[in-house]
């Protein structure tokens, strides 16, 4: 009691302190005066610390005063030299901690030394650089008092001819720059500061690379999507005719007032990259306000920009950089010549090749959202096929279909709240495939795409491993409609993937809805056929991925056992894990594969550390330790995305689980908490979205595991509650779904068992009576659910409303469950025990619980105790005390 | 081979293992190193500075352990008899005459800008020392927390790291257990009995 009471005063204090005072109305009187009295001496020793403000850094002789901005790659400080040797302005710039991964610091230290090798007018001055005590580098660079250029040309409402002379300012720069090797990758207006007396200055060559270390790995780029040239945006190797590219861009806004291919979103920039769509600049662009701002009528300024001036700027924006000016120098040069009013060197492209154009620029739809380019492919089939032109424009249209269905979905799955979107663009695009599909019958390569667009209208309907919408039923039938058009297909390397593909998922499917022994039956086929592929072609880094996935998916499914319960780590399953692993750590060998390697290492330890978290508490925490550290190597910008960020909930939610079991409860809670911020945030982003709900339910099942560890009945009670509404809200989605429904009647049994343990008698009597009845059906039905089963042999006996027990029922699905798992299952042992016991059979308890403790992992020595081991064995001293 | 090393080394784990009369035993062999620590610290020349405690008992014990061949289990284990040591020694030092008086208006020296309402250098660390052994006995393991964290001057990141707890919980205990402290020293209100 005293403890409790210790623990109420230390709770309340941290929420008065995160949550306000007004979290102390409701206490006890005297515990109230013992918290106030604390948030008094609080007040009075924190008021005498020094002010945070006081924290700006300093770097060596630099003492930071303020923060001029902070970006992708860190912080850049006002700073001034702070030993007294002489006074002057700098700005410092530091990389930011969290992102101080190793491919960050590197291009860091590859600006430092880039920069000190540059001494040009028009880029800002590298003085100084170094390392702090915590190993982070930062740069000292000149301090340049001036305006991003767009702001600076606009606020001073320059004429063209003035805009134009600035812009040879910084062509000369970077020019200066290319020839001293370094492309700077990132041209923008940010990136050029303006100084009063009209000098540009080129900042932040954090993006440059010496051209001469040329290196292909891009996969951890920061670029600017607006400004960036297509071989960017593809990651392929850039050269001087990238920069080419974003300083007419620059240029075309400098003069316009507006993007040059209209729309400048990502989804925009991508499609173009890709080449799925042609664009060229259209100075018609220019509106009445830009024209205003630069001083002329926007007839005048229209037609200015066009004759020369547009010829030189399409040079400039071609997408196939060998057709772009080889070098700044000659863009450069052909601009002083329109200013000159000479003849420029670039040439206007042919009659010929304009009208091979695929669209011709004014009719070009203006994409704002990327949902619109579904209703682009729409429109662009029916004008297509009024105009009759027949297999050209057949395999445009299908360009198109297939870059919706596949790459621009796989675009669409890393934005949150975009799960319900992509169902929509993947059935409109599948609509138009199947309907070429009946022009073209007989067409190979169609109907693989074909497949394909069903395999992730499958994943994107049901899949209950992703993001999806929770419509099993469909998405088993699309997996199944895929298979079909594989048929007679042949043996090639894309089918035999693509059907073990179709095949794995299907089986999920299967197996998750409660299916078992099928859908096992089925996934051990795609393993074995994608097994089969990368024996053939050992050097494809992504199908050693591809098996390492399979295996750890039938690993995981096989331990589950239909159910969601995991049924213990078998030896199988170890194998299974093991081989994983290897396939994984082949690709992580290589560059393109690094990432998907890391996230595939990361989620085979996490499965691992799921199977061991109840029987080997210590060795699952290595497991997660080793999970969280795989993630940790991954690239800030990865961290970031939807698939890691789930993983790390779902990493934070099993360890929650594990340090619960071994004791240490609050570190449990609190990590549980964790994962559960994130879902949150996930779920308010897109509220569709099932498989983010599904993990919030494990959540709350793990805090109110935890919770009635540690004896807080209450707050166990509403987290069970918590779990078995959500379990409710994602059976109203998918009603079939026998997973949620086990799960929601256990959820309610042990609220009802928390509930009495904290003596309340009407709520446990409702919900265990409601959860016990959802449970017996489940495990009475034709085709008995495991985790049901399982659940009523141990629900029957533990719950704590002593009207609904029933040894008798318990004892026989207890033999139920030993029969079904193999006699391998220790709970189902200790099932048989407790209800044996209950029975008045003594001997019978006793040697059955023998049984299961036999049956358990070794304990490790000198690491905590699982908390299975130290039930089942308190359970065999309590039959063996009573005569 | 050195006897007195491995002295140190078994006392050391019969301190871990609970045994209180063996940190007693231990500390006249590592003491007289560390007195010099505390001494730099207590007679402290220029105000305005805190003391970098954890650079220097890291110096004199990593001096110790390449000297005496003293194994020590873990590093946790070693910080926390170390910081342990710290408060003994500053301890000892406010009993002995030269320690001043309570709320002398001389510069005060304080063991951490969150600590300055206790003159380390005074009898104050007396009234400290004793309301950290009655906090002991509700909580045990804040104690150590706050040993780590202000007698070897951890941050908190090196004390979680040390401990074994998470950055968050040790904010969250130094927090509690200084306003625990503070209301138990300074709080001015009745105090319970």
């Amino acid at each position: 009691m005293a403890a409790s009471r210790d623990q109420q005063i230390e709770d309340l204090f941290h929420d008065a302190l995160e949550r306000g005072p007004h979290v102390l109305l409701f206490a006890d009187s005297a515990i109230r005066r013992e918290v106030e009295q604390l948030l008094e001496s609080y007040r009075e020793w924190s008021a005498a610390l020094p002010p945070p403000s006081a924290a700006l850094p300093r770097f060596g002789p630099y003492q930071c005063e303020s923060i001029l901005g902070a970006g992708g790659m860190g912080t850049v400080y006002r700073a001034h030299r702070a030993d007294g040797q002489f006074q002057q302005e700098v700005a410092v710039k530091v990389l930011r901690g969290a992102f101080a991964s190793e491919g960050f610091r590197e291009r860091f230290l590859n600006e430092r030394e880039i920069l000190a090798r540059l001494n040009h007018p028009g880029v800002a001055r590298l003085l100084d650089g170094g390392m702090t005590q915590e190993n982070q580098p930062y740069l000292v660079m000149e301090l340049v008092a001036g305006q991003p250029m767009d702001e600076y040309c606009d606020a001073r409402r320059l004429d063209l001819p003035s805009r134009l002379a600035l812009f040879d300012q910084v062509l000369d720069a970077v020019d200066y720059a290319h020839r001293h090797l370094v492309v700077h990758r990132d041209i923008k207006p940010g990136n050029i500061l303006v100084t009063g007396g009209g000098q540009a200055k080129l900042l932040d060559f954090g993006m440059s690379k010496t051209a001469e270390a040329e290196d292909t790995n891009t996969s951890t780029r920061a670029l600017t999507p607006r400004y960036a040239s297509p071989e960017q945006l593809r990651a392929e190797p850039v050269g001087v005719a990238s920069d080419v590219y974003s300083a007419a861009i620059l240029l075309f806004e400098l003069l316009t007032g507006a993007h040059p291919f209209g729309d400048s979103s990502l989804t925009r920039s991508l499609e173009i990259a890709r080449g799925a769509v042609s664009a060229q600049p259209a100075p018609s662009a220019a509106s009445e306000a830009a024209a205003l701002s630069r001083g002329v009528s926007l007839s005048a300024l229209r037609h200015s920009l066009s004759g020369d001036l547009d010829v030189v700027l399409r040079k400039a924006l071609e997408h196939d950089p060998v057709r772009r000016y080889p070098s700044i120098a000659q863009f450069r040069a052909d601009l002083r010549c329109v200013r000159e009013g000479r003849v420029v060197s670039a040439r206007p492209a042919s009659a010929g090749y304009r009208a091979a154009r695929f669209v011709r620029r004014h009719k070009l739809p203006v994409v704002l959202a990327s949902a619109a380019a579904v209703a682009m492919a729409a429109g662009l089939i029916a004008s297509l096929w009024q105009a009759r032109i027949a297999q050209r424009r057949f395999a445009e249209v299908r360009s198109l279909a297939r870059f919706v269905v596949n790459d621009w979905n796989s675009e669409l799955q890393q934005l949150p709240g975009s799960t319900a979107l992509q169902k929509r663009s993947v059935e409109k695009s599948l609509e138009y495939l199947d309907r070429l599909a009946g022009e073209a019958a007989g067409d190979r390569s169609l109907r693989l795409e074909l497949a394909e667009g069903y395999l992730r209208l499958g994943n994107v309907l049901g899949n209950p491993f992703r993001a999806n919408l929770g419509e099993r039923g469909q998405a088993e039938a699309a997996y199944s409609r895929g298979l079909r058009i594989l048929e007679g297909l042949g043996d090639a390397v894309p089918v035999r993937r693509l059907r073990a593909e179709l095949h794995l998922q299907r089986g999920g499917v299967r197996s998750f809805g409660g299916d078992t022994e099928s859908g096992l039956v089925e996934i051990r086929s795609g393993v074995a056929e994608l097994k089969n592929l990368s024996a053939a072609l050992p050097a494809d880094s992504s199908l050693h991925l591809a098996v390492a996935l399979s295996l750890e998916f039938l690993a995981r499914r096989s331990a589950a056992q239909g159910g969601l319960i995991e049924t213990g780590f078998t030896p199988a399953a170890a194998a299974l894990y093991a081989d994983a692993t290897r396939e994984a750590s082949i690709a992580l060998g290589t560059d393109a594969a690094r990432s998907s390697a890391l996230r595939q290492l990361a989620a085979i330890e996490n499965s691992q550390a799921i199977q061991l978290g109840s029987v080997q508490p210590s060795a699952a925490l290595e497991r997660h330790r080793q999970a969280l550290a795989y993630l940790d190597r991954l690239p800030a910008p990865e961290q970031l995305n939807l698939e890691v960020r789930r993983l790390r909930a779902n990493i934070l939610i099993n360890r929650g689980f594990a340090l619960g079991q071994a004791g240490r409860h609050a570190e449990g809670i609190a990590d549980a908490q964790r994962a559960g911020e994130i879902l949150e945030a996930w779920l308010h982003q897109d509220p569709g979205n099932t498989a983010a709900r599904y993990q919030l339910t494990t959540v709350h099942r793990t805090i109110g595991l935890i919770e009635s560890y540690r004896r807080r009945d209450r707050e166990a009670a509403k987290a069970f509650e918590a779990a078995a509404d959500l379990h409710g809200q994602l059976l109203q989605v998918d009603p079939e779904n026998l997973n949620y429904r086990y799960l929601r009647s256990e959820m309610l049994v042990r609220a009802g068992n928390s509930w009495a343990a904290a003596g309340d008698r009407a709520g446990a009597r409702d919900r265990s009576a409601e959860g016990l009845r959802l449970m017996a059906q489940l495990a009475a039905g034709p085709k008995p659910n495991l985790s049901a089963v399982f659940g009523a042999c141990r629900w029957l006996v533990e719950t704590r409303v002593a009207a609904l027990r029933d040894f008798t029922r318990a004892a026989h699905f207890c033999r139920q469950a030993k029969q079904l798992t193999n006699h391998s299952d220790p709970d189902a042992y200790a099932g048989l025990a407790a209800a044996e016991f209950g029975i008045g059979n003594r001997a019978a308890a006793i040697r059955e619980l023998n049984q299961a403790i036999a049956l358990l992992p070794p304990a490790e020595p000198g690491k905590p105790v699982s908390q299975q081991r130290r039930d089942m064995e308190a359970g065999l001293r309590q039959y063996q005390r009573i005569p | 081979m050195s006897t007195e090393g491995e002295k140190i080394t078994q006392l050391l784990e019969e301190w871990r293992l609970g045994d209180q009369s063996a940190f007693d035993r231990i500390a006249p062999a590592v003491l007289d190193h560390l007195r010099e620590v505390a001494r730099a610290y207590l007679t402290r020349e220029r105000p305005g500075h805190t003391l970098q405690a954890t650079a220097l008992v890291n110096e004199v014990f990593l001096r110790l352990i390449d000297s005496q061949r003293v194994r020590y289990s873990s590093r946790a284990h070693f910080y926390a008899f170390a910081a342990k040591l710290m408060r003994r020694i500053l301890v000892d030092s406010a009993r002995s005459g030269a320690a001043r008086k309570r709320g002398s208006s001389l510069e005060r020296v304080a063991l951490a800008p969150e600590l300055a309402w206790v003159d380390a250098a005074s009898e104050e660390m007396l009234d400290l020392d004793l309301a950290l052994a009655e906090l002991a006995g509700l909580d045990p393991q804040k104690v150590q927390t706050l040993e780590i964290r202000f007698f070897l001057g951890a941050t908190s990141e090196e004390t979680a790291d040390l401990t074994g707890q998470s950055r968050a919980k040790v904010d969250r205990d130094i927090k509690f257990a200084l306003s625990w402290l503070h209301r138990r020293l300074r709080g001015s209100f009745p105090v319970k009995t």
